[in-house]
């Protein structure tokens, strides 16, 4: 009796205290995905008609019949610029940390409080920046440089697109990254480091061989959590190149957006917005098995 | 069909009048000779008299709505047309003793097309569309059942009020036989370049207007080679800027160099290979002469550094932009007149030759009235009142757009305007954008060749290779010239 009056009390409790954001998350996550799944199985526009068309879109996207010729160029794009911003984010933010956190505590909080800002900025300011830096016109912030010392202004935009969306991605990245770094690197015992020190191991060697090794956790977790969101970001791409020119940062959720929002075709870009999912969950899954996710979960990963 | 609503409504209150006459008779039959009876009888005959005739003066307001979008501030002459067409229709129906009159509850907004239409859609969906909306996207609305077709009224109302309306208006609201909308603003788009940098250098305002009639009947080229020589001789830091976006301008332009990308007798798109190859190879040849820019700036940059003597040519206005650079460029009436010069699209040397004209063209929006409006027939009454000459006159007086129809032209707002009369030929050389559910996706891929042909990462023979791919692929019914 008792222990039925303990399970139904822990239910109670469950629902109480679980309910409100379970339904959040059904209302807010399910419901839209549920959606979007219906809505790319129709080749719904603008006038918002629920027309079904079975497997079209999809059909389209992996260029079944009438192909969409631009798919192959995007996903190319996309894993270039995924690529590209991971190392940028990751090894940024590992050396950052690693540096800010073996200097003096003063200048370390006010090196990485540096790196932290963009991420304080609304994310149109971060990316007009960006746009606004590279500007191919002497309106620029670099090119207005150039011109006060006697050089013709870049095209930056269109000569390197790529690498300066990755960065603008990348360096945003930087400093969430940097936090966890920093956050895992002060929780290492500071007798690790002394005692390597007394036994006269450079810097060089106390980062490779004590700080990295115990940072594995966070590196990957890190890792993981910024390839996910490389591949979901269209934001800051959108704002400084559009996706240009003639699509070479055109990357595979801009496409969808382009789809979506400025052709009305929302059945298109529904799919690949599914597609996108699809692929997430599966890393999702993949890293959490690679990484272990019952050992993950059930105890810190810093302390030693 | 509007006299039969007309009759409709009279009918009602004939009908009660009459009804309470004949109950008045008949008490009357069923009494007997008693007076005082009769006197009884008599006062309450009089009484269902005069209530009856009460009820039947009692005017029915009916509520139109209209969502009428700018956009921005420029566009609210097309909201207040319409209240001032509500009051010109409720005058017309009191002097005709009829028992209706029509409140108009305009909501306009400054938004831009995008999310005006979208809001318009989620109304729709939601059961609580206007009755009255203006926006762009014929084929659409027609095809999904938001609009009503307005043929009829517009053939029966001709003579009255659409008779002037410029003829190539109509064929932007006609789809498959039928007329949707109607026309009630028209901003041409064409080239505006400054004749003071002609001044520097040295050519006289005699050989301005003969190099660059106002008419257009000049050559892209003869503009070309001017923008060229300010350049050169560092009179200006852009020659040419066109839009840096896909919009009428650009499929101006592409009517200049001749580029068919409609067929209105099969209502299909067509890919005029030949042609869209020399538009994008004479504008790669215009960026390596550097008359335009490798990279479209942004459009703060397209109007303030033409307006401050900075670009000689842009590609990316109206005739109705100089009120926007008055407003917030700083542009003075003196500048307009004396500096400035407009002119349609000249088509290219071939084109020339081959017997075109200059084109302009406009994206221009209609008034619709939509199939979940309860009174339509009173909508386009409207709307037909809301496109009178003196409803055309002061919209184009105030957005210095010319006016749609001929007769405006002397309507006394504007009859003393010297810009409006200047540039009021232009509007008749205009051409609607094609109604297709496709042509602005047809378009967009069309800029980003442009772009990228422009900036050098793509050839013009490639990207016509990947437009070609991409067209038989989205649009398979389309028409392709080899």
């Amino acid at each position: 009796m008792r222990d039925v009056l303990r399970k139904r009390s822990g239910r109670g409790a469950l629902a109480f205290f679980m309910g409100p954001s379970a339904a959040l998350v059904v209302l807010f996550y399910f419901v839209p995905v549920i959606l979007t799944f219906l809505i790319a199985f129709t080749s719904m526009g603008r006038t918002l008609l629920w027309d079904f068309i079975g497997l079209g879109n999809f059909a389209r996207l992996f260029g079944i019949g009438a192909r969409d010729p631009l798919v192959p160029r995007i996903l190319v794009n996309t894993v270039v610029f995924t690529l590209g911003a991971l190392p940028v984010t990751v090894i940024g933010g590992l050396l950052i940390s690693v540096f800010s956190m073996r200097v003096r505590p003063g200048a370390g909080l006010f090196f990485r409080s540096v790196f932290f800002i963009p991420r304080a900025l609304p994310p149109v300011v971060w990316g007009f920046l960006w746009a606004w830096s590279f500007e191919g016109t002497r309106y620029g912030l670099f090119n207005a440089i150039r011109s006060a010392v006697g050089l013709p202004i870049v095209q930056w935009l269109i000569r390197y697109p790529m690498i300066i969306v990755v960065l603008a991605n990348g360096f945003l990245g930087i400093s969430l990254a940097m936090l966890v770094f920093s956050a895992a690197i002060a929780t290492i015992p500071r007798d690790l480091t002394r005692a390597a020190e007394v036994d006269g191991a450079s810097e060089g060697q106390i980062t490779r061989h004590i700080i990295l090794p115990l940072l594995r956790w966070p590196i990957l977790t890190m890792t993981a959590w910024h390839l996910m969101s490389f591949l979901n970001s269209y934001v800051y791409v959108m704002l400084i190149t559009g996706g240009g020119p003639y699509y070479m940062t055109e990357v595979w959720s801009l496409y969808a957006y382009h789809m979506a929002f400025v052709q009305y075709r929302y059945g298109y870009g529904a799919a690949f917005v599914v597609l996108l999912v699809v692929v997430n969950v599966s890393l999702l899954l993949l890293v959490l098995r690679a990484f272990g996710m019952r050992r993950m979960l059930t105890r810190g990963k810093i302390e030693v | 069909m509007e006299c039969n609503r007309l009759r409709r409504y009279e009918g009602v209150g004939a009908d009660e009048t009459t009804g309470n006459h004949m109950a008045g008779a008949d008490l009357r039959d069923k009494e007997g000779n008693m007076w005082n009876k009769v006197l009884r009888w008599g006062l309450v005959g009089a009484l269902v008299l005069f209530t009856g005739s009460v009820v039947a003066q009692e005017v029915q307001v009916i509520t139109l709505r209209a969502f009428v979008i700018g956009p921005g501030v420029m566009g609210v002459k097309k909201a207040t047309n319409l209240e001032l067409a509500a009051d010109y229709l409720n005058r017309i129906l009191e002097a005709s003793g009829v028992t209706v009159r029509v409140q108009c509850e305009v909501e306009f907004s400054e938004l831009t097309w995008a999310p005006f239409a979208d809001k318009f859609y989620l109304d729709f969906r939601a059961g609580k569309a206007p009755d009255i909306v203006t926006l762009r996207e014929t084929a659409d609305l027609a095809a999904g059942g938001f609009i009503v077709p307005m043929t009829q009224h517009i053939e029966s109302f001709w003579s009255l009020n659409y008779y002037d309306f410029h003829a190539g208006l109509w064929e932007g609201a006609r789809w498959q036989g039928e007329i949707w909308g109607v026309p009630h603003d028209i901003s041409p788009v064409g080239i505006w370049y400054r004749k003071d940098v002609l001044r520097k250098l040295g050519y006289t305002d005699a050989q301005i207007a003969q190099l660059l009639p106002e008419d257009g009947n000049t050559t892209i080229e003869t503009l070309a080679r001017l923008a060229k020589e300010a350049v050169d001789a560092k009179l200006v830091e852009y020659g040419i800027l066109h839009r840096p976006s896909s919009g009428p301008g650009m499929y101006a332009t592409l009517l200049a160099f001749g580029v068919e990308c409609y067929d209105p007798e099969m209502n299909t798109l067509v890919l005029d290979k030949p042609d869209l190859l020399r538009f994008l190879k004479w504008h790669q040849d215009m960026v390596e002469q550097r008359v335009i820019p490798s990279a479209p700036p942004p459009w703060a940059t397209i109007h303030g550094t033409f307006v401050e003597g900075k670009t000689f040519s842009t590609w990316a206005s109206h005739v109705g932009t100089p009120s926007e650079w008055m407003a917030q460029y700083g542009l003075s009436e003196e500048a307009l007149e004396e500096d400035l010069g407009f002119l349609p699209f000249p088509p290219s040397e071939k084109q020339k030759a081959e017997g075109l004209g200059p084109v302009s063209v406009h994206d221009f929006p209609l008034y619709f009235v939509t199939t979940q409006c309860a009174h339509p027939d009173l909508a386009m009454l409207l709307i037909m009142l809301a496109t009178s000459p003196e409803a055309c006159a002061i919209h184009s007086e105030f957005t210095l757009r010319p006016p749609y129809r001929d007769s405006a032209l002397d309507h006394p707002l504007i009859k003393e305007n010297a810009y409006i009369q200047r540039t009021a030929p232009s509007a008749v050389v205009v051409r609607p954008v094609p109604i297709h559910p496709q042509f602005w996706a047809y378009m967009g891929r069309v800029f980003e060749a442009l772009k990228g042909v422009e900036a050098g990462v793509v050839t013009p023979e490639r990207a016509l290779q990947d437009m070609e791919a991409w067209f038989g692929a989205e649009i398979p019914a389309g028409r392709v010239i080899p």
